[in-house]
């Protein structure tokens, strides 16, 4: 399966979550991100999908799923 | 040599008559700069998508010649903590500067009334000490050729029992220490980066050994040396390259010659990370999903946490007894 690019990622997580304005400002920052320093976000998306924490039916399990994206955009060591 | 540095020479009519101004010119070897009414007349004038080049503009100081450091500076335990904007940006391009964020091209301005700025210090020394950082908004040292200015500052430090200054520099010249006049009160701070993030987002600057080498210099010229890790940046192998660099630091500096180190993580200004995000669209510094706290865009406590106390570890093991600050 071809890596998801930049655009399409953020849409697809979008549309897999439910997010405030300020929730969805964050996502784009992290893919932004996660496009410029090489961060393969299809690999996160799956790891979710997998664990069943993705997609999410509401705002408070979209902040669980938020939390486990940025641990591994901006956190990762 | 300084043609090469820069596509023009401006210089202030008001100042054109200047005995400093005349010094500078000469030391640039500049026979012909462009007489301009008012240095924002080109320093605040946005950069050309595209532009390299930058220009030099000889000027007066029209406002404050010393302000108050900001919170995220350090002050090192020095109560009454000013620096100085002599001279306003840097012949280097490091990529997370908040020079970046805070004038709108890449052009130097030297005010030539550095005279000024000691009668202001003059006035506030009758008050209290003062601490000054000299090369706050530049890299002073790096433009020693041309305004002599380390000079000067060192040469206040020895005259005024009650004034001391940090000149801060990522400049690896070894040649200037052993002719400046020395004292306790003129420390010399290098910022050391690995030569990964040197590489990457600190472009024109030298490179580690390049840096140590210069403080060695200064250390050995009899100058106190403050050892700044700051800011440290994050990148996804940043244990590695930092325990690469504080080797060769460990394997290289005596402590005993070691004032004090400094360590930070990068933050800046929300204010000043906007400007740069705009800027720099492709930039994974500028980039980043900092937090923002207190007006301060900065790493999340993890990131924090895990690089700062790492390098107060590695420092901790080989120089148990060099006093350590963060900018918390």
């Amino acid at each position: 399966m071809e890596t998801l690019q930049k655009p399409e990622i953020l849409d697809i997580l979008t549309s897999e979550m439910v997010l405030s304005e300020m929730m969805k400002v964050q996502l784009k920052q992290m893919c932004i991100y996660a496009g410029i320093a090489g961060i393969d976000m299809d690999e996160i998306r799956k790891r979710l999908l997998d664990e069943g924490i993705l997609p999410c039916p509401d705002k408070n399990s979209s902040k669980k799923a938020m939390a486990e994206i940025y641990s591994y955009v901006a956190c990762s060591f | 040599m300084w043609r090469a540095l820069f596509d023009n020479i401006y210089v202030e009519k008001r100042t054109l008559v200047d005995a400093e101004t005349k010094r500078i010119l000469d030391r640039a070897g500049c026979t012909g700069p462009v007489p301009i009414d008012h240095y924002k007349d080109v320093f605040d004038r946005k950069s050309p998508l595209g532009k390299t080049g930058r220009s030099l503009i000889l000027a007066h100081n029209p406002g404050r010649h010393l302000y108050e450091g900001a919170p995220v500076c350090q002050s090192f335990g020095n109560e009454h903590f000013y620096y100085s904007p002599g001279v306003m940006n840097c012949i280097y391009d490091c990529e997370y500067c908040f020079l970046k964020g805070m004038y709108p091209g890449g052009d130097i301005c030297i005010f030539t009334d550095i005279d000024e700025t000691f009668s202001e210090l003059d006035e506030l020394e009758k008050v209290h000490p003062v601490y000054v950082c000299a090369s706050y908004n530049t890299d002073l040292t790096a433009l020693e050729d041309l305004t002599g200015y380390v000079e000067k500052w060192c040469r206040r430090a020895l005259e005024h029992r009650d004034f001391s200054v940090e000149i801060r520099s990522k400049c690896s010249r070894t040649d200037i220490y052993s002719k400046l006049p020395v004292s306790d009160r003129a420390v010399f701070a290098f910022t050391i980066s690995p030569d990964e993030i040197a590489g990457r987002f600190e472009k024109k600057t030298p490179g580690t050994d390049g840096r140590i080498n210069a403080l060695k210099a200064a250390s050995d010229a009899g100058f106190p040396i403050r050892i700044c890790f700051d800011p440290m940046i994050y990148v996804r192998n940043w244990r590695e390259i930092y325990r690469v660099m504080f080797e060769k630091c460990a394997s290289a500096v005596n402590p005993d010659k070691i004032r004090d180190i400094s360590i930070g993580t990068f933050r800046i200004s929300d204010q000043y990370l906007k400007k740069m995000r705009k800027k720099m669209p492709e930039s994974e510094i500028a980039q980043y999903p900092y937090v923002s706290e207190a007006g301060y865009y900065q790493y999340p406590e993890k990131v924090r946490t895990s690089m700062e106390g790492f390098m107060r570890e590695m420092i901790l093991e080989k120089w148990p007894d060099v006093s350590i600050f963060d900018w918390r």
